[in-house]
């Protein structure tokens, strides 16, 4: 199935955006698709998660999708993954 | 205050005070001590504040004193140090009002010889000061009546016959005692919150001319230039040559290749270069998407309402910086966050005019669903050229859209306008109206949302989005809890610069030095904060102090106390710099005391705190629990909850004596 992803922010000290759709199982999870997007986004987002290193935003379809359960979370085909870390302020 | 101190270094050693009334001009000299206590900034601000004006003075009254005054480091050289504060009581909350502006006003008016200016009084007639290498003169400004800031600074600059002067001026908005009138220096620099443009005009001062030669002494000279220089080289470290060989081939053809989705790996800027270029702006879209930026008068959700995809991303970093013709640094700044932008033809056609902030992208986009980017270039350049305050005009125009969107209003009170969401067109109109207090919609709406939601009544008032009158910044609680106690406790409130946890929590600590690393904390809980945000609170106010911008602080690689011992000479720790912060912390909150003001005079309005919660979105089914947060401000501040007073013991080891002979009369 095919997933839309987006990344948009401040992650490890660098400012990373990445608009994509990553093609997965039909059976995966959120997890799977931090395993899929690690070479794209060129670091380990699904560590850096568990260890609360990263606290990014993480939508599914506009919603908040909270850790650690949300690495469960089942995903379906069209569905829109976003993670979004602050950049910048007034 | 005593005579003035041989020797000073970083400062001037010599304050001014000028009587408009009486057309007097006095010179005053803190001692060492009072700039070590109190550094500059609303530090010396405060301390001169607390002890000269009587309580319950008016704001918009010849009692109230007006205060400019750079930062401790402003003039010294150090980078990020180009800030000056203004002070006042504030005629739009009632409370202590300060606000803080970079450029290059600030370093001028060390350079001419002066640490601050003191104004009260009210002249007959309009005047503005020349300060020039220490000396000052009262000058007649009826020719300047009138004129906005930049064709203000334009006729001081011939009539003084000096290109190189700076000015601190008021547009036509400030002479009509708008109360979210801004002062404005640099044609777009503004100190805009507090209403502290509507004080200035209050005393019929039209602007503060300066022009220095002198040099500031600093300690240390070559050792501030190697720390300049090392700090250059930290927070300025150059990306890899691969990933610049990337931004170089992608960085052009990067909106098509995102609107695709087609692009494998994207190895950005660091954010050092993402701030250089895009300045705040940049990722603004990214606020809209995951619920910091306030959307639809605060009733909206930016996933919903105004989409990164296709609304939030055409007000934000490469959409805007396509006008971008130059950069614009502050006095000091390695970064250079600013850039003056051209918009070539159209209806908002303008010339070198300041990038929009995030926060004016914010009130003009995302709060009424304006996606029309030129149309935000042209409402900056009002509120710079009118001087009003961009975040609280914003808001008031979200607010009347509502309104009339609500039958509170009609176009018997707009004068025919069609105020609705996302209708640049009017909301343009409208603002050209409040700058200039036109009857009708113009008069209703020049002071902000408070004193408009109190005239058209029916309920308005729940529209009316502010804490204590002052409309609040574009960063939402829901997403980030504790700029809700930020906007409730800080003594000048509704403000998002004020430190405390908010951008703890954000990932992005406002505050963290060498030697302060303040963590990021989770977001959705409520206790356990009260240590952070009053450390970051302390921290802020110290650094405003300084002059620095909160920028620098931000970079992580800031050597405070080091730049601290170059520039003054003074071997200061971390304890005393935050004890600095606390001391001006406690004064501000003790000016609001003494008015009479006490912690249920500051609420955020039942929509901000999430009652009801919003029903999709990021901050989805959230509520704000602000007692906790804020009675654990409270606590760790020693200021008692319920009156707001601080600690009696806490003030004697402040040094702030004086205080408690007020409060505990």
């Amino acid at each position: 199935m095919e997933i839309n992803f987006l990344i948009h922010g401040l992650f490890m000290d660098r400012v990373i955006r990445l608009n994509t759709r990553v093609q997965l199982q039909d059976t995966a999870t959120f997890t799977d698709l931090l395993e899929a997007i690690r070479p794209h986004i060129g670091f380990d987002l699904l560590t850096c998660l568990k260890n609360g290193s990263e606290n990014p935003i993480i939508l599914l379809n506009g919603e908040n999708l909270r850790l650690p359960n949300g690495l469960d979370q089942p995903l379906r085909i069209g569905d829109e993954v976003s993670i979004l870390q602050a950049v910048a302020g007034g | 205050m005593g005579t003035k101190q041989a020797g000073a270094q970083a400062v001037n050693g010599r304050i001014l005070v000028v009587d408009l009334t009486g057309r007097k001009i006095r010179e005053a000299y803190p001692t060492l001590a009072d700039y070590r206590k109190f550094f500059g900034g609303p530090g010396l601000g405060a301390d001169f504040l607390f002890r000269n004006m009587p309580a319950h003075a008016d704001p918009l009254g010849p009692e109230n004193i007006l205060g400019f005054i750079p930062g401790l480091l402003t003039g010294t050289g150090a980078h990020f140090s180009g800030r000056y504060s203004v002070v006042a009581k504030s005629p739009l909350t009632g409370t202590w009002g300060d606000a803080n502006s970079g450029g290059f006003f600030g370093s001028e008016l060390k350079r001419a010889g002066f640490d601050a200016v003191f104004v009260y009084g009210k002249a007959k007639a309009p005047v503005y000061l020349w300060i020039k290498n220490g000396q000052v003169e009262i000058r007649p400004a009826e020719k300047l009546w009138g004129l906005n800031t930049s064709e203000t600074l334009d006729a001081l600059k011939q009539e003084l016959d000096d290109k190189g002067l700076r000015a601190a001026t008021i547009g036509p908005a400030g002479e009509k005692l708008s109360l979210i009138s801004a002062v404005i220096n640099d044609r777009g620099r503004a100190a805009a919150r507090s209403g502290v443009g509507a004080v200035m005009g209050s005393k019929n001062l039209k602007a503060i001319a300066v022009r220095g030669k002198g040099m500031m002494r600093v300690a240390e000279k070559k050792e501030l230039n190697t720390m300049n220089r090392d700090l250059v080289d930290r927070i300025m470290r150059k990306p890899s040559l691969f990933t610049r060989i990337l931004m170089v081939v992608f960085q052009p053809i990067l909106p098509s290749l995102l609107r695709r989705g087609g692009l494998p790996m994207v190895d950005m800027p660091t954010l050092v270069e993402g701030f250089s270029k895009y300045g705040t702006s940049l990722f603004a879209s990214i606020s809209s998407e995951m619920g910091d930026m306030p959307i639809k008068n605060w009733s909206g959700v930016g996933y919903r309402d105004f989409p990164m995809r296709s609304s939030a991303s055409k007000i934000s970093d490469d959409h805007l910086y396509r006008y971008v013709k130059r950069k614009y640094a502050c006095a000091n700044c390695p970064i250079g966050c600013g850039a003056l932008v051209d918009v070539e033809n159209g209806a908002y056609a303008c010339k070198g005019q300041y990038r929009p902030e995030y926060e004016t992208l914010g009130s003009f986009g995302g709060m009424i669903l304006n996606d029309d980017i030129e149309s935000i270039i042209k409402a900056n350049e009002i509120c710079n050229a009118y001087g009003v305050d961009t975040i609280s005009a914003g808001g008031t125009i979200a607010f009347a859209i509502e309104c009339y969107e609500n039958g509170l209003l009609s176009k018997k009170d707009t004068d025919g306008l069609e105020l609705t969401w996302g209708n640049h067109d009017t909301a343009i109109k409208v603002l050209q109206k409040m700058v200039n207090r036109e009857p009708l919609i113009g008069e209703l709406l020049a002071d902000g949302v408070k004193v408009a939601a109190e005239k058209i009544g029916n309920g308005a008032e729940q529209f009316a989005i502010h804490v204590g009158g002052q409309e609040l910044s574009m960063h939402d609680p829901r997403l980030n809890p504790s700029f809700a106690t930020t906007y409730v406790t800080d003594p000048t409130p509704g403000r998002h610069t004020q430190g405390g946890a908010g951008f703890n929590e954000f990932g992005l600590p406002l505050v963290t030095f060498p030697g302060l690393e303040l963590p990021p904390i989770p977001r959705r809980e409520f206790h356990g904060k009260g240590q952070i945000h009053a450390i970051g609170s302390k921290a802020v106010e110290a650094m405003d102090a300084l002059g620095v911008c909160e920028y620098g602080s931000m970079s992580g690689e800031y050597p405070i106390l080091e730049i601290i011992r170059a520039a003054t000479g003074w071997d200061i720790t971390m304890e005393e710099f935050l004890e600095v912060g606390e001391r001006i912390q406690n004064l501000r909150q003790a000016f609001n005391v003494r008015e009479g003001f006490s912690p249920s005079d500051f609420v955020l309005p039942a929509r901000v705190l999430g009652k009801p919660a919003l029903d999709s979105g990021p901050n989805a089914h959230f509520t704000i629990d602000i007692e906790t947060l804020s009675q654990a401000f409270f606590k760790e501040m020693q200021w008692d909850s319920k009156s707001g007073r601080p600690d009696h013991n806490r003030l004697v080891a402040l040094g702030l004596d004086y205080v408690n002979e007020q409060l505990y009369e």
